[in-house]
């Protein structure tokens, strides 16, 4: 089975993830890769105990999660992939961590120096640099925070950044 | 003394408070804070000061949450985990487990009140009776 949903998300485990994406698709355990959560025990502990009932959680730093990527899609269960910035997925891509063509974009908070580009959606330089390198690999970038909404593409998205 | 506090995405769980002080009368004891649409930190911030206040004036709590995995419930738990084991936690919150704990908090230890709760939320989830 593969790597069933790739999602970047601020909130990580929140109630549109276990409310609707994970009755939507296939989601036998979630994959988090965060290097900040990974070394922070008690967000750690938090986001383990978040997921569903019968969903394991697995948390790890970028570097661990090339390796867990991988054994993922060997694995006969599915799995969720998320992350909090698309910069984590750009880390994971350089490496050379195939997950997937579709990536789904979820809430990120709008912080110091962001713009808002989507609905609930604010990203910095940084952060759209990390979604054009994303783009140019080849990947469908999408803005949908619940599967009810009309989904908007990246370059759709985009012309919102000034 | 223990107090319980409910929190939701949206106003939910002040709804409950409303609606349980219409059946039981006045609830002092009975606390809410919904998540809205000033986002995470604020409800976390404001989370964190309740939270404080309540460890003052009581010697437990027992948080009950919309759902699991949702920010209420995320939220929570990180006070949870770094309470003394003073502070439990239940999702799936409904109207009947606060009518059925709220007028035993002072009698029933901590652990008995989660779970009654647990047992009335789930018992309370019914359709009409079968007639003999």
């Amino acid at each position: 089975m593969p790597i069933s949903f790739v999602r970047i998300d601020d909130r990580v485990i929140h109630g549109q993830i276990v409310a609707r994406w994970s009755k939507l698709k296939p989601c036998h355990g979630i994959l988090v890769i965060d290097d900040k959560i990974a070394n922070d025990p008690l967000q750690k502990q938090i986001f383990a105990h978040a997921a569903p009932s019968g969903v394991r959680v697995g948390i790890y730093t970028v570097e661990e999660g090339i390796e867990k990527i991988n054994k993922a899609k060997q694995a006969k269960n599915a799995y969720f992939v998320i992350v909090k910035s698309p910069v984590t997925l750009q880390k994971l891509t350089e490496a050379g961590c195939d997950f997937g063509r579709e990536i789904n974009v979820g809430p990120i908070s709008a912080r110091e120096a962001t713009q808002n580009v989507a609905k609930g959606v604010s990203i910095t330089e940084e952060e759209k640099k990390a979604f054009d390198y994303l783009s140019n690999q080849g990947k469908d970038i999408v803005f949908q925070l619940v599967p009810e909404e009309t989904p908007v593409t990246w370059d759709k998205a985009k012309q919102n950044y000034k | 003394m223990k107090a319980i506090l409910l929190t939701s995405h949206g106003r939910f769980c002040e709804g409950l408070l409303d609606a349980s002080r219409m059946i039981l009368g006045e609830t002092p004891h009975l606390y809410a804070l919904a998540l809205d649409d000033k986002g995470v930190d604020h409800f976390s911030h404001a989370l964190d000061l309740l939270i404080g206040e309540l460890n003052q004036k009581y010697d437990s709590l027992l948080i009950l949450c919309d759902l699991k995995g949702g920010t209420p419930y995320n939220q929570s738990l990180k006070h949870v985990f770094q309470s003394d084991g003073n502070i439990k936690i239940l999702t799936g919150m409904n109207l009947p487990m606060i009518l059925e704990i709220y007028p035993q908090l002072e009698t029933a230890g901590l652990d008995d009140l989660v779970r009654k709760a647990s047992e009335t939320g789930k018992q309370a989830i019914t359709g009409i009776n079968e007639v003999l």
